[in-house]
């Protein structure tokens, strides 16, 4: 497979949404080739970070408090 | 009680047990709501909807699927309808391929392994990604945020916008790359 092929795949590899067969090409690719495995890298790396961007929050008792309200208010109806 | 009791109980009018079910999911959407808009405000207003939806809708909740992606489904359209009036300058799908189509020809791959600039704690990078995801076309945008930072499966994405599986896998592949490129865009102007 070239690398046009193998970069195509990388999304549906790193989701575990690829075939076995080609899972095995994919995987023979990447080591052999220095490139692809720096852009499979680099995207993994990307979605960490882009998962570290948020850091879960609790909400604020203000807006609990808000949100119990309105739902409340609706009940009687 | 599990959470299909629970919306059983909440069918027949049970405000406890619906209320068991917001205590069990208000902390998902409402950083679902940060996600999607980066404040609090907004966020109040995507989870007061959503619950306020919800508590209507749910004589017809058929349960085929998980009520938590239903009530994904329900946030998500909320925040779609209100992003879409949002001015911040979105890229255009074609620029999103014409970049990523490219990341093959591109001689220029930088090899992040030894990139000094690639680490968790750089704030200037993380705020290059942040506005580089807002600047996604909304379609793209959602599919991201679902999917690589909420961590829903394709499937579940899928279903929660009532795309194909096919389209979702494209538009999830080409969000990626194009964010990725976004960050390389910065090492290389670094590394000048
Ligand atoms: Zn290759």
């Amino acid at each position: 497979m070239d690398c046009k092929r193998i970069i195509k795949l990388i999304s549906d590899y790193i989701d575990k949404e690829i075939e076995e067969t080609e899972r095995e090409i994919f995987e023979q690719h990447i080591r052999i080739c220095k490139r692809c495995e720096a852009i499979l890298e680099s995207i993994e790396k990307t979605i960490l970070l882009s998962k570290l961007l948020y850091k879960k929050k609790k909400i604020p008792k203000k807006i609990e408090k808000a949100l119990y309200y309105q739902i409340r208010i609706r009940y009687k109806k | 009680m599990n959470e299909i009791e629970l919306v059983e109980r909440a069918k027949t009018g049970d405000t406890k047990a619906f209320e068991e079910l917001v205590k069990k999911t208000q902390d998902k959407i409402y950083n679902l709501g940060i996600k999607f808009f980066g404040n609090k405000e907004d966020a109040a207003d995507l989870l007061q909807e959503t619950y306020i939806k919800a508590y209507e809708s749910l004589p017809s909740f058929e349960g085929r699927s998980s009520f938590s992606t239903w009530l994904y489904r329900i946030a998500t359209n909320f925040a779609l309808m209100k992003l879409r009036k949002e001015k911040y300058k979105k890229i255009s799908i074609d620029e999103i391929k014409k970049r990523v189509d490219g990341t093959y020809d591109r001689n220029d791959l930088s090899d992040w392994k030894d990139n000094p600039y690639f680490h968790y704690r750089n704030e200037e990078l993380k705020e290059i990604l942040s506005s580089a995801i807002d600047s996604l076309p909304l379609k793209y945008k959602t599919i991201f945020i679902l999917h690589d930072i909420e961590g829903l499966s394709v499937e579940e994405v899928a279903k929660i916008l009532s795309l194909s599986i096919p389209t979702t896998k494209t538009r999830i592949h080409r969000s990626r790359l194009y964010l990725r490129e976004k960050l390389s865009d910065y090492f290389k102007k670094k590394g000048n």
